[in-house]
């Protein structure tokens, strides 16, 4: 700290603040366990349907981690929608909790089927709700990166 | 040792007054201006987090309530928790209010 910010700075704080400290939110941990959801889809049907012990040990783990990724993407699009999202947003954004609750409705039917095409379509639906996102803070400029 | 004085220096935290005050910004608060008339919608006011009083926050005065109670908002709506979240403030509540910033230097001057 230099003697200028020294002496000027005041021992006292105010707190312009949200309760979420701004910055915690951000849809990338939802997309992160959409892509292991929409991973573990593809290697699901790319194992096939051999029942020896191995491949019933790889489907099962396979099973598991997409079960576990779903409810993960589901908790996460629950905290960005109910915590982050505000009645502004919503004036802005009348779509909002349509896109939620499909984006959700797709977490649980990704836990129910081994569907590829549900699990991008979750990946797809979070994209949309990054745009959403970032827009809401006037940024035009963070990528939706997909490992896929 | 400015504790008895009527004014006191804060360091702004967060962005829900963006773009009156930024975080980072360094004001000087007037602790008396409540004492000597009401708080006036414009203001910016610092106030104690009805929800942990240890905390100080610093919002707009927005409205003032028949019975005297303070609305306080963000300027910055979408990232403020405001009374829209913890209701409107009993004015005694309120513990003075922002009328200076001094730095960063390029915005030095009157906060409004």
């Amino acid at each position: 700290m230099s003697l200028l910010d020294r002496i000027l700075r005041p021992s006292l704080t105010a707190s312009a603040h949200c309760d979420g400290p701004c910055g915690v939110y951000d849809p990338a941990s939802a997309r992160i366990a959409a892509e292991a959801v929409l991973s573990m889809a593809k290697k699901l049907v790319d194992l096939g349907d051999g029942n020896d012990l191995a491949t019933e040990n790889t489907r099962s783990r396979f099973i598991a981690i997409k079960e576990e990724q779903a409810q993960l993407a589901k908790q996460e699009l629950l905290i960005l929608w109910t915590d982050y999202f505000k009645p502004p947003h919503l004036e802005a954004n009348p779509g909002i909790h349509d896109t939620f609750w499909n984006a959700a409705k797709l977490c649980s039917q990704n836990k129910v089927e081994v569907n590829v095409d549900a699990a991008q379509a979750l990946v797809d639906t979070i994209g949309e709700i990054h745009n959403i996102f970032w827009a809401s803070k006037s940024r035009d400029d963070v990528p939706f990166y997909t490992a896929g | 040792m400015l504790a008895r004085w009527r004014l006191s220096r804060y360091a702004i935290t967060g962005g829900s007054m963006t773009p009156a005050l930024e975080a980072g910004d360094y004001v000087v608060v007037d602790k008396l201006a409540y004492s000597r008339r009401l708080p006036e919608p414009g203001d910016i006011a610092l106030a104690r987090d009805p929800r942990e009083p240890s905390r100080v926050i610093a919002k707009r005065v927005a409205a003032l309530e028949p019975g005297g109670a303070v609305v306080l908002l963000g300027d910055n709506r979408n990232e403020s928790t405001d009374s829209r979240t913890f209701g409107p403030l009993p004015p005694d509540a309120l513990t003075g209010r922002v009328v200076w910033r001094y730095w960063p230097p390029a915005r030095f001057g009157p906060v409004r």
